[in-house]
Order: structure tokens, then sequence, then C-alpha cells
């Protein structure tokens, strides 16, 4: 009951407090932004070659944050599997029946597909289909599983291709300075009849990092050692 | 809409307080979830322009503000990590005192 209160109370006090800002600043400014965000609207075309403006925040204008955000996620997954270093988990079993297994392995390239579609596609795309890439590991986890993907992938593929993947991240951050331009703003090669922007590899890079640390995440809890070694902890 | 749109988010933020105050960890973390949805919501709100589409430079002459959008999403993934740390604490907790209540954690002495 007493928690109730305080709940209520400061319901109460946040709620006045939006009221009260909302009337001095709707009425005046309902129609206009702020001139950070009019700036990112009017110059993105002209100067990050996006015409998506959340892209060219995220991708350009802000794109430290973008790669302080990658660590982050990095720094959790390091940081779960540490937690959880110490103690062997039983491994998942041989896995679901037959005709789980089957239907699954027919989702599963479609839902890659997918999530590829998603990185190259949509703003901020590395984050959502990286985090799509991580799950397709936790079902084939479940599916199949903590042996198969053991047999299938190696003891810990994860790390590596992190390191890959961040490896990448830095050389694009770098790469702009070759064509004497600031830290990270895009550049645009031209492939023949095509253009590649650094953006979209930067894209590609962060889902990557993004998946393999989702994926440590779900295998730092279903130990594979425990499978490697043949003995079945319990 | 404006008022429908801030009675759901101190409606969101006020009954995760509530949950917060609870003595089990594993619903501090609901909580904790809940609230940020709640701060997300009112972050968005803040970029709608009434009558204004999507900023995708050239498709209209009143564009949502991309500024909140391209914040929240890195807010969303922060969030999402801080859910996955909190939830592999809780279950070394489950595993070291076999209990989620908030005062048995002084048993550890910490």
């Amino acid at each position: 009951m007493k928690r109730l209160g305080v709940a209520c109370v400061t319901a109460t006090c946040i709620f006045i407090i939006i009221i009260i800002s909302m009337q001095n600043a709707p009425l005046k400014y309902q129609n206009l932004i702020p001139s950070s965000s009019e700036h990112y609207l009017r110059n993105a075309a002209s100067d990050t070659g996006t015409t998506n403006a959340v892209a060219a925040v995220l991708f350009d204008y802000r794109a430290l944050d973008t790669i302080g955000e990658v660590l982050v996620i990095v720094a959790t997954a390091v940081g779960v599997s540490l937690s959880f270093g110490a103690r062997v988990l039983a491994r998942t079993g041989s896995g679901l029946s037959p005709f789980v297994k089957l239907s699954v392995s027919l989702v599963i390239p479609i839902v890659f597909i997918i999530s590829l579609h998603t990185i190259f596609l949509s703003a901020g795309g590395g984050f959502k289909g990286g985090v799509m890439l991580g799950s397709l590991s936790f079902i084939s986890l479940v599916v199949y599983g903590s042996g198969h993907d053991h047999e299938f992938l190696g003891v810990n593929p994860w790390q590596k291709a992190m390191s890959v993947a961040i490896l990448g991240i830095i050389t694009l951050t770098l790469l702009p300075l070759l064509a004497g331009r600031p830290l990270l703003t895009n550049t645009v090669f031209n492939l023949g009849s095509r253009q590649l922007s650094s953006s979209t590899l930067i894209s590609i890079f962060t889902g990557f990092a993004i998946g393999m640390s989702v994926a440590k995440i779900f295998h730092s809890l279903a130990r594979i050692d425990a499978w490697a070694e043949g003995g079945d902890s319990e | 809409m404006n008022f429908v749109v801030f009675v759901i988010v101190v409606m969101l933020v006020a009954s995760s307080l509530a949950l917060m105050l609870c003595r089990n960890a594993f619903r501090a973390v609901i909580a904790l979830v809940i609230f940020e949805a709640g701060i997300f919501l009112f972050a968005i709100f803040g970029a709608y322009i009434p009558g204004g589409g999507a900023p995708i430079v050239g498709s209209s002459d009143l564009m949502a503000n991309p500024l909140p959008h391209a914040m929240i999403l890195t807010a969303i993934v922060i969030a999402a990590c801080n859910t996955a740390m909190a939830v592999a604490m809780l279950i070394n907790l489950q595993s070291h005192i076999a209990s989620l209540n908030l005062d048995d954690l002084r048993e550890l002495g910490g």
C-alpha cells in the first residue's frame, strides 16, 4: 500500500511537470523543429549522400555515437559470458523432433535473407538485422542442440567474427582520411556502374558485430565445452 | 492526441515505479524495462509534428524530427544491453543464494 502511494505521488508530479511544460511550449513551437534537426534535414542529401535523414544522423553526423553503441553491446557480450564463465551448465540435449528440425531448416535461410535485407536497406538497420542474425543462432541452438552447433561451428567462433567486424569498423572509420575528409564521413566508392557508400559498409559490419555478440550471449548460457569434453554435467 | 500519449507515458512510468519498489529483483528488472518503454514513447512523441511525413529528404514539405529517432534507436540498444546484463546477474544470484529477494542480499555482506 505504501509503495502504491509513492507511485501515485510520483505519477502526479511527473504529470504536472509535463502539463506545465507543454502549456508553454507547443502553442508557439508546434510546427517548428530545433535548428540542428533542420540543418540535418536540409543538408543531409548534399553532406552525406543519403536521403534518409535518420541514417544520415546515425552513420554520418553522429557516427561516433553509433560506434560507441556497438562497443557497449560487445562489452555486454563479454560481461555476460564472463559472469557465466566459472559455471558449467548442462548441454541442451540433442535437439527437438525431426519434423521441427526439417521445418526450421526451411525457415532459417529465409530469416537470414530478411536480416541481410534489413541490414542493407533500413536506417540503423545494422542493429535490427544483427539481432535477427543472433536470434538465428539461438533458434539453431534450441532446435538442433548445442552438440550440432559445436560440430558445425567449432568451439568459439563468435569472438573471432566479432574481432573481424570491429576491425572492419575501425578501418572504415579511418578510410575518409585518405580522401581528405573528416573521420567517419560517408565516402562513396565507384565500382564500375555501381556505387558503394561507406555507411552501408559500416552498417554491415555493425550488423555482424551485433549478431555475433547476441549469439555469444545466448551461447554463454548453454556451455558448449561440456559437450566437447563428452561429459554430461547436470 | 497529446493528452492521451502523456497519460500512457505517466501510467507506464508510475506502474513501473510501483513494481520497482517490490523486494523481488526479477520484478525490478521488468519494471526497468517498462520504465524505459515509457521514456522511449515520450521522447519519440517529441519528434512528432502534426501533418509531418517521414524524415526522408524530398518526400514531403513538412517532415518529422529525425534526431529523436536516431537517439532512441541508440537508447533501445543500450536498454537491451542493460536488460541482458541484469538478467545474467539475476541468474547468478539465484544460483548463489537461491533467492531473488533483495532482503536476502544482506547475507552476501557486500
